[in-house]
C-alpha cells in the first residue's frame, strides 16, 4: 500500500491518498479516511445487503482483535483472508489490537502478553500469536502488537513501561513482519506511545519512526470506549503537537477513538489522516441520531478555539418527544432511514425492543459521518476547512 | 373503478393453474395494495417491522405480503397513532399487501388472566391492573385503523386439545362474533374481512362451521383453532374437511402454518395462505432453514463449515456468507440474526414460489416426492404426511 501527500493546508491539516493495494488493484481511498468500525467483522446490525444500500463507494474497515478472535479456526481454514470471510473482501482492511468502541479493562498486560477481551472472556496474545492470526486474516495494513494501557492519569513510570514493551512488541512483529512471506504486500504500522508525557512522546515518535513502519498509530492516550468522547483535547493537543514533529511527512497517522466531530477537526488540522466510526456505533447503542450541521470555511477563519464546546450533536430517538414526529430524523438528508421512516417509527421500534431501530438508526449516522468525511476531503481540495455550526 | 362504474372489489381471486391429482392450486390474488401469487407464505411482522430486515430487503427478496398483530399494535403504537400516521403502511413504511389478525388468538395465548364473555375477550391490562375488552367491533376498529389488506374476525379461540361443549359454544360464538364484525367494519372497499373456521377435531362442527359463514359475503376464509400441538393425524384431517367445504372460488387461509412439510402438505389439501412466526423465531434462536430441516449454527462442527447455509440458496445470506462466519458471531452479533432471518424468510418464499411453479408446470406431485426425499433423506417419512397424501392422490415410496 502507497500513501502520497496530494496537499496540505495552512492549518497543517493533510490530504492524501492510498494507493497500490496489492489486493484491491486499482482502488484509490483518500485521506482523511474515515475507517468503518467493525464488530466481529461485521458493521454493527448492518449486514453486507443493508450496506450495498448505504453506499457504493470504496470503503475502509476497521476489524478489531477482541471482536473477531474467535473468527480465527474459521478465517483459518477459510484460507482468503479476514475480509472476505466476514462478507467485505472489496473493503480496504485495517486490523487494530483492541475495540475502539469498548472500555478495555486497565491493568491485563504483562511485557510480553496483551489481554483483549473477546465475548468468551480474557484472551492473553504474545506477538508470535498476534502474528499467526495477522498472517491469517491477511489485511492491506495492521496495527503492530502494542501495550497502550495509558491515560491521562497513568503515571510515568507505568508509561514508560507500557512504552518498553510496547517498543518490543514491535521488534518482535517486525522480525516476524520482515521473514514472512505472506505478509510481504501487507503494510504495518508502529505505535506511538508515551501517555501524556511530552517528552515521552517525543522519544517514542523518534524511536519508532527510525524503524521499518509503514505509517503510525497515536496510542496510548485513552482505553477506548464511550469515555473517549469526554476527553479534553486541551490535554491532548500538546502531546500530538510533540509527537508530529517528529513523525516522517509521508507516513500516514491513524488515531483510534470515538472522538466528538469537533476533535476530529482539530486532529485533521494537527496532521492526522485516518480515524474509526466507532462514534457511529456509540451514539446508535444510546438510540441517537446525528444531526449535527456543517460548512465550508476559509482556513484563515479562525472560530474561537474552545475545545469542549456543549452542543447539540445529536437527538436521542428514545425521548417521548418523538412519539408522534413524523418527520425524518434530519430534513433533507438522503439517507435510507430519512427517506423512508420516520422519528415516530424509529422511536416505536426503539420502544418495543426491534432490532429494526439499531438498523435504522446505525445507517443514518453512518451516512451521516460518511458525508462529514466526504466533506472534509472536498473542502481541502478547494483549500477550504470544516466547521461546525452549532 | 371499472368501465362499468362499479367499484373493483378489494380483493379479486383469479386461479391460474391447479394440480391434476391433488387439490393444489395456484392463483392470483389482487389486493388494494399488491397483486400476491398464491400458494403464498406470509412472514410475521409483530410489532410492524420484520425482525431486523428492512422493506427494501423484503422487496429483493419478493415477498409481497405481512402479517401484523392487532394485539401488539393496538397496544404500542395504537389506532391513535397509526391513524396520524396515515395507517400501518405508511407508518413502517411498506407499500405490499399487509394483513392484520384479529388479537384473539394473542390476547388469550398471552394473557393468562383473559376471560371470554360474549361481548368479547376481557383481561387485564399488562401495563396497569384496569380491566379492558377487546370485542368484536374493537378489533375491527383497531384493524380499520391499520389499514391491512386483509383483516380477520375476532373468533372465539380454544385449544386444538380442548374437547366437550366448549368446543360447540366457541364456534357458535365465533359465527355471532363474525356478523357484528361485519358490521363493525366500516372500510369493505379496501379492506377484505375473512372469517374464521372454528370446531375443534370435530368434523360435524367443522361442517356445521363452514356451513353459516358461506353464507356471509366475504372474499376470503381462514381456517383457525388448529396447529396448536393436536395430533398430525387430526391436523391434516380437520384441513381436509376445511378445504373440501370451502368454496373454490376463493382464498383460503390456515392460520400458524411454517414448518416447510406441513406448508407443502397443505397446499396439496387445498390451502392458499400460510404466516408463521417460526422462520424468524428459529432465527433468534442461530437456526437456518435447509432442506432437510434446519441446522443450528451455534454447533461447533460448523467452525470450520465453508458452505453457506444452505448449497445452491441464492439468498444475500448465502450468497456473502459461509456457516463457519455466521457459526463465529451467532447469538453475539445482531448481524448474525439478521442474516438467518434474511436466509429464512427467503427459504419459505422460494419454497412457495418453487410450488406456484410446478403447479403451473403440472409437476407437483412430482415435486412432493422430491422435497420429502429431500426432508427426510435419513429417516422415514411420518406416517401422516404419506395418509394426508395419498388422500390427495400423491403417492409417497
Amino acid at each position: 500500500m502507497k500513501f502520497s501527500i496530494i496537499g496540505v493546508l495552512n492549518t497543517g491539516a493533510r490530504q492524501g491518498k492510498l494507493t497500490n493495494i496489492s489486493r484491491l488493484p486499482g482502488v484509490v481511498l483518500e485521506t482523511p479516511l474515515l475507517l468503518f468500525y467493525t464488530k466481529g467483522g461485521s458493521i454493527p446490525h448492518i449486514t453486507r445487503e443493508v450496506l450495498d444500500l448505504l453506499t457504493k463507494e470504496n470503503l475502509g474497515i476497521q476489524i478489531t482483535l477482541p471482536s473477531t478472535i474467535q473468527c480465527f479456526e474459521g478465517a483459518k481454514s477459510f484460507g482468503k483472508g479476514i475480509a472476505e470471510f466476514v462478507g467485505l473482501k472489496e473493503m480496504l482492511t485495517y486490523c487494530s489490537v483492541q475495540d475502539s468502541a469498548i472500555n478495555t479493562p486497565e491493568g491485563y498486560n504483562s511485557k510480553e502478553q496483551i489481554s483483549v477481551w473477546s465475548n468468551t472472556g480474557r484472551v492473553a496474545v504474545n506477538a508470535d500469536k498476534y502474528m499467526d492470526i495477522i498472517e491469517t486474516f491477511q489485511p492491506d495494513f495492521y496495527q503492530a502488537l502494542s501495550n497502550g494501557d495509558t491515560h491521562s492519569d497513568s503515571s510515568k513510570k507505568k508509561t514508560q513501561k507500557v512504552m518498553d514493551s510496547s517498543d518490543k512488541l514491535l521488534d518482535k512483529c517486525l522480525e516476524r513482519h520482515q521473514s514472512s512471506l505472506a505478509l510481504k504486500s501487507i503494510s504495518i504500522f508502529g505505535n506511538i506511545e508515551g501517555g501524556y508525557d511530552v517528552d515521552l512522546r517525543k522519544l517514542s515518535a523518534q524511536v519508532v519512526s527510525s524503524k521499518p513502519v509503514d505509517g503510525f498509530i497515536i496510542n496510548g492516550l485513552h482505553n477506548n470506549g464511550p469515555d473517549v468522547e469526554k476527553l479534553n483535547l486541551k490535554k491532548v493537543a500538546p502531546l500530538l503537537e510533540a509527537v508530529m514533529k517528529h513523525l516522517p511527512e509521508d507516513k500516514p497517522r491513524i488515531i483510534h477513538g470515538c472522538w466528538r466531530p469537533e476533535h476530529v477537526l482539530k486532529m485533521v488540522d494537527m496532521g492526522i489522516d485516518i480515524f474509526d466510526s466507532s462514534l457511529v456505533y456509540i451514539t446508535t447503542e444510546r438510540k441517537s441520531a446525528f444531526i449535527f450541521q456543517y460548512f465550508e470555511v476559509p482556513v484563515e477563519e479562525s472560530r474561537t478555539e474552545s475545545f469542549d464546546e456543549c452542543s447539540i450533536l445529536e437527538i436521542n430517538l428514545e425521548d417521548k418527544s418523538y412519539k408522534e414526529d413524523f418527520r425524518p430524523i434530519l430534513e433533507d438528508c438522503t439517507c435510507l432511514s430519512c427517506r423512508k421512516h420516520s422519528r415516530a417509527y424509529i422511536h416505536h421500534l426503539i420502544m418495543n425492543k426491534e432490532l429494526l431501530a439499531s438498523t435504522l438508526l446505525m445507517l443514518h449516522n453512518l451516512h451521516h459521518y460518511m458525508l462529514f468525511f466526504n466533506s472534509i476531503r472536498t473542502a481541502a481540495s478547494k483549500g477550504k476547512k470544516i466547521s461546525i455550526s452549532y | 373503478m371499472t368501465a362499468t362504474g362499479t367499484k373493483t372489489p378489494a380483493l379479486t381471486y383469479k386461479i391460474i393453474a391447479e394440480c391434476k391429482e391433488s387439490k393444489a392450486r395456484t392463483s392470483l390474488m389482487t389486493l388494494p395494495h399488491c397483486a400476491v401469487e398464491t400458494p403464498v407464505f406470509m412472514p410475521v411482522g409483530t410489532k410492524g417491522s420484520l425482525k431486523g430486515l428492512l422493506p427494501d430487503q423484503l422487496e429483493a427478496m419478493d415477498c409481497r405480503i405481512l402479517l401484523g398483530n392487532t394485539y401488539h399494535l393496538g397496544t404500542n403504537p395504537g389506532p391513535e397513532l397509526l391513524k396520524k400516521a396515515g395507517g400501518l403502511h405508511k407508518f413502517m413504511g411498506w407499500d405490499r399487501a399487509i394483513l392484520t389478525d384479529s388479537g384473539g388468538f394473542q390476547m388469550v395465548s398471552l394473557l393468562s388472566l383473559a376471560e371470554i364473555k360474549e361481548e368479547g375477550v376481557q383481561f387485564k391490562s399488562p401495563y396497569d391492573d384496569s380491566s379492558c375488552l377487546l370485542s368484536p367491533e374493537n378489533s375491527i376498529q383497531i384493524q380499520n385503523s391499520i389499514g391491512a389488506d386483509i383483516i380477520m374476525q375476532l373468533d372465539d379461540v380454544v385449544s386444538s386439545l380442548t374437547t366437550g361443549p366448549r368446543v360447540e359454544e366457541a364456534m357458535e360464538r365465533t359465527i355471532r362474533w363474525l356478523d357484528r364484525c361485519i358490521n363493525a367494519h366500516e372500510r369493505d372497499d379496501d379492506q377484505n374481512i375473512f372469517p374464521i373456521v372454528q370446531g375443534g377435531l370435530d368434523d360435524d362442527l367443522r361442517k356445521r362451521c363452514v356451513a353459516e359463514l358461506v353464507k356471509r359475503n366475504v372474499r376470503g376464509f381462514a381456517v383457525g383453532g388448529i396447529s396448536g400441538g393436536e395430533a398430525k393425524d387430526d391436523f391434516w384431517r380437520v384441513v381436509k374437511l376445511c378445504s373440501d367445504l370451502l368454496p373454490k372460488d376463493k382464498p383460503r387461509y390456515c392460520m400458524g402454518v411454517g414448518f416447510a412439510a406441513d406448508l407443502v402438505v397443505c397446499v396439496a389439501l387445498g390451502i392458499d395462505m400460510f404466516d408463521c412466526v417460526f422462520p424468524t423465531r428459529t432465527a433468534r434462536f442461530g437456526c437456518g432453514l435447509v432442506e432437510t430441516g434446519q441446522i443450528n449454527l451455534k454447533h461447533r462442527k460448523f467452525a470450520k463449515d465453508l458452505r453457506p447455509v444452505q448449497e445452491g440458496c441464492e439468498c444475500s445470506t448465502c450468497r456473502t456468507y459461509t456457516r463457519a462466519y455466521i457459526h463465529s458471531i451467532v447469538t453475539v452479533e445482531t448481524v448474525a440474526c439478521n442474516l438467518l432471518s434474511v436466509h429464512n424468510v427467503y427459504y419459505q418464499l422460494k419454497l412457495m414460489k418453487d410450488i406456484r411453479e410446478s403447479i403451473k408446470e403440472e409437476r407437483f406431485p412430482e415435486f412432493v416426492q422430491l422435497f420429502m426425499k429431500k426432508m427426510f433423506e435419513d429417516r422415514e417419512v411420518p406416517k401422516w404426511i404419506k395418509d394426508a397424501l395419498a388422500a390427495v392422490n400423491i403417492k409417497l415410496p
